[in-house]
């Protein structure tokens, strides 16, 4: 009954209701795409990189140059151990999401024919996987004889790797990872001697997975001294932090400290642009929001003035207020469906666009309806207050002329 | 009578405040939102190298073996040592860049990080660099592998504390230079000529002969972005190591240097196919972008920042369409007025006049919200960590063009409702009075 006036009603402001569907249909199109985007983002701020993050601090430095002051390394280890609240520290590269990573391609066999894909490569000293509490998984940590030295590729001497578990189910699926080998040169070749749940390498990239990660270990030499990571409580992180810094400069007058800081840091400038993405799309979803709600508001208010005779007259002949408040609701819910329609062509318009120029996944169908709700709501909390004024029009309005 | 138009607008406005304040907060959101983002975008996408650029060249060559990849973005030692030397362009330049521990070399003084550059003596006129002490070291003292620095102003600074320190000493890694000149800070956005550190950062701060730095190897300037296409030995002395880390660029002021320069380039490519260097075959693989192109290409300007610029835009468009359906209602319901004054003589153009007379005052007012709101924007930009935060201001351009952007948002709101009103017939009105 209340549709089939309002149906014969809306014609006579079509070209007003008309703009009313194109404003909501963008808007819907938009909504439902920054969302999505949205959420993308989010879940990439939120890898498990596999450390225990709240727990590591970390000093940047400008390392010790050459090999032979290597002596120098194990000296501001053990002075830093000595800190009270240091639960242990060492020196390696680089921290996962750090911004900086080398990566190499295995050979899995030693004629160099086939390749596996790209993997992060991890080195540090003694007891480094114990620090960054990563979990080995399968196999054993590795022994204090095998940190050894680097030639001059970097490449560590010592033939043992622990490798994560997806890089192992990778090189070698099914199969018991521990004891195979692989190669990076033809005369530097690696066993397994341990497996990890979970690292994270140092850079995140498109075209690399983030979780193939081979950690090798390392003496103190110049390739590892840029980087010291420290274990310590979250407690006592900012006062180690201060203590670290000025003992280190103490200890090496010379010494450059590029940066500082806990770990949580470090992770949260990687992802300073997905989170200032995240930050302005919410700010407009919201501002958007906001516009169409007041712009529905208007227009509605605009309505019950113009209309306030014929109210008036269906009042006085017989429609109760709740006729007229359904009336303007139903208006209202037919107009934003008007656009809801229109605006889920223009989202998958929208996301096409998307998935060409910013390799984005294609807009989930769930997202559709939810943003109909989200639009629904909002216009029928926009129409309230109009509404409401409009079935307080008494009849007697209809006896009046304008 | 635009005033008479001006002093109606204004008086229609004040009778529906909040109405009129809507569609000034629609407008006002909606360009301040888009000239935000647009002024970034502006900033970034922007020549750094104005009058300049058309006329330098960043050719590249493939020494990788057969096998699907693209052409590489850096050279090898050996090839770009060869085209240095070749000497066909104008000026040719070899770059590369690292972070290396610098001090002033009296004992004592603090160590600071500094981006330093080793390059050839080309690279100050090539990139029009002003000097504001001393000059550039010349070609024999690139030959000579001569230990001799050039630094930017704030680095001179940090380093000399305002005391004059042309011809002293600093100590770069472990070894001396003399400082031989000063040049005026200079940071292009984007810093074109080496994009594989922050694209909006800083400027590069100390400059040293190209050659010195491979004497020096332990300095280890070998770049921000290693690429070892084949097995190395020592990845410290890079000479003969199958490894891409250098960059060359190369000026060429008229087209038909141009166009000899892509022939030397392919003939190049011929030539060390058949010593058998190049190991593919067929075409040579080369290209000569110049300096827009190569941007282009290697996507300078973060894909964010543009997306970004369009989300901003999208929420113009709803802020527009809510515009125009709040003006065609207003201008509707003084329908009776407008048909008394086409009674009265009106035209239909003056009613359209008078609409969007009304139409631009809103958007006038949207402006200058949307010029507050984007400064505001701008701010809160400045404050966060991006490495081009700093450079975030309203320049005049983007300034003027916040104004010119809101009227024309505004005009083309008030289109369709001034049309409309126009069209709204004398007498048919003037009966339902």
């Amino acid at each position: 009954m209340q549709i089939r006036h309002v149906l014969a009603a809306l014609p006579r402001h079509k070209l007003v209701s008309l703009l009313l569907v194109v404003e909501i249909a963008v808007a819907f199109a938009i909504l439902c795409n920054a969302v999505f985007i949205i959420r993308e983002r989010v879940q990439r701020m939120q890898i498990d990189t596999g450390i225990a993050e709240s727990e590591l601090v970390y000093i940047h430095n400008d390392g010790i140059g050459a090999d032979d002051n290597a002596p120098l390394v194990t000296r501001n280890l053990a002075a830093l151990r000595g800190l009270g609240g240091v639960q242990s520290a060492v020196a390696m590269f680089p921290l996962p999401l750090e911004n900086m990573s080398i990566n190499f391609q295995p050979w899995l066999t030693p004629d160099m024919k086939l390749r596996g894909p790209k993997v992060g490569m991890f080195v540090g000293t003694s007891g480094y996987l114990a620090t960054l509490g990563v979990k080995i998984v399968q196999g054993r940590d590795f022994k204090a004889t095998e940190y050894e030295g680097m030639d001059e590729t970097y490449k560590t001497l010592s033939p043992a790797v622990i490798v994560t578990r997806d890089l192992a189910d990778k090189l070698w699926p099914g199969q018991n990872p521990i004891g195979r080998k692989f190669w990076r040169s033809p005369s530097r070749g690696y066993t397994v001697v341990g497996v990890v749940d979970r690292l994270v390498r140092g850079y995140l990239r498109e075209d690399f997975v983030p979780e193939y990660s081979a950690m090798f270990p390392v003496q103190p030499v110049s390739f590892v001294s840029a980087l010291y990571v420290l274990r310590v409580k979250p407690s006592d992180q900012d006062r180690v932090m201060h203590e670290a810094a000025s003992l280190l400069l103490k200890l090496n007058p010379d010494m450059l400290i590029d940066s500082q800081g806990s770990y949580a840091d470090m992770r949260s400038d990687y992802f300073r642009q997905d989170a200032s993405l995240a930050w302005l799309l919410s700010l407009v979803s919201l501002a958007m929001l906001l516009v169409t709600a007041l712009g529905i508001a208007g227009l509605a208010n605009f309505w019950v003035a113009q209309r306030r005779r014929q109210i008036g007259i269906r009042r006085a002949i017989g429609a109760t207020r709740g006729d007229i408040l359904r009336y303007f609701q139903t208006e209202n819910f037919l107009i934003v469906s008007g656009g809801i329609m229109l605006g889920i062509l223009l989202a998958f318009a929208l996301s096409l666009l998307l998935m060409t120029h910013y390799e984005l996944p294609r807009l989930p169908m769930f997202y559709l309806p939810i943003g109909a709700i989200v639009l629904w709501l909002l216009g029928q909390l926009a129409v309230l207050g109009p509404a409401l004024r409009a079935s307080r029009v008494p009849p007697v309005v209809a006896t009046r002329s304008v | 009578m635009f005033g008479y138009y001006l002093d109606l607008a204004l008086q229609s406005l004040g009778r529906n405040r909040v109405l009129t304040a809507l569609m000034v907060l629609a407008i006002g959101l909606g360009i301040g939102a888009c000239m935000t983002t647009l002024t970034v975008f502006h900033l970034l996408s922007a020549d750094p190298m104005p009058g300049r650029s058309n006329a330098i060249f960043y050719p590249q060559i493939d020494p990788k073996p057969p096998g699907a990849h693209a052409l590489p973005d850096q050279l090898n030692y050996v090839d770009a040592m060869n085209l240095w030397q070749a000497r066909r362009a104008d000026r040719q330049t070899i770059l590369v860049g690292s972070s290396v521990k610098v001090k002033a070399a009296e004992t004592g003084a603090k160590p600071l990080g500094l981006h330093t550059l080793a390059t050839t003596a080309d690279f100050f006129s090539m990139f029009g660099v002003s000097f504001i002490h001393g000059s550039s070291w010349t070609d024999a003292d690139d030959d000579g592998k001569a230990r001799v620095a050039v630094l930017s102003r704030s680095a001179y600074q940090r380093l000399f504390h305002g005391e004059d320190g042309i011809g002293r000493a600093i100590r770069v890694g472990l070894w001396d230079f003399r400082v031989i000149g000063v040049i005026e800070d200079w940071r292009p956005a984007p810093h074109f000529y080496d994009l594989d550190r922050e694209s909006y950062g800083q400027g590069d701060d100390v400059f040293i002969p190209f050659q010195t730095s491979r004497d020096l190897a332990d300095l280890g300037i070998t770049g921000y972005s290693l690429d070892c296409y084949g097995n190395t030995t020592d990845d410290n002395h890079l000479e003969n190591q199958p490894c891409l880390w250098l960059k060359f660029w190369v000026e060429l002021d008229s087209p038909a240097k141009v166009a000899a320069y892509r022939q030397f380039l392919d003939n190049y490519s011929r030539e060390q196919q058949a010593q058998g260097r190049f190991t593919y075959t067929g075409a040579p693989h080369t290209a000569l972008p110049e300096v827009m192109q190569w941007l282009d290409q290697k996507g300078a300007v973060p894909s964010d920042v543009r997306l970004k610029s369009w989300i901003a835009f999208g929420f113009l468009l709803v802020c527009l369409t809510n515009t125009t359906g709040l003006l065609l209602a207003k201008f509707l319901q003084r329908s009776a007025e407008i048909s008394v004054r086409r009674a009265l003589g009106a035209s239909r153009k003056q009613v359209f006049i008078q609409c969007l007379v009304e139409a631009s005052t809103v958007g006038l007012a949207g402006g200058m919200l949307g010029l507050v709101m984007a400064w505001a924007g701008l701010w809160g930009i400045r404050q966060t960590p991006a490495d081009y935060a700093d450079l975030a201001h309203l320049d005049l351009p983007m300034f003027a063009m916040t104004f010119i952007l809101s009227l024309a948002a505004s005009l083309i709101a008030g289109l369709l409702p001034a049309w409309r009103a126009c069209q709204i017939a004398p007498a048919l009105q003037l009966k339902t009075l």
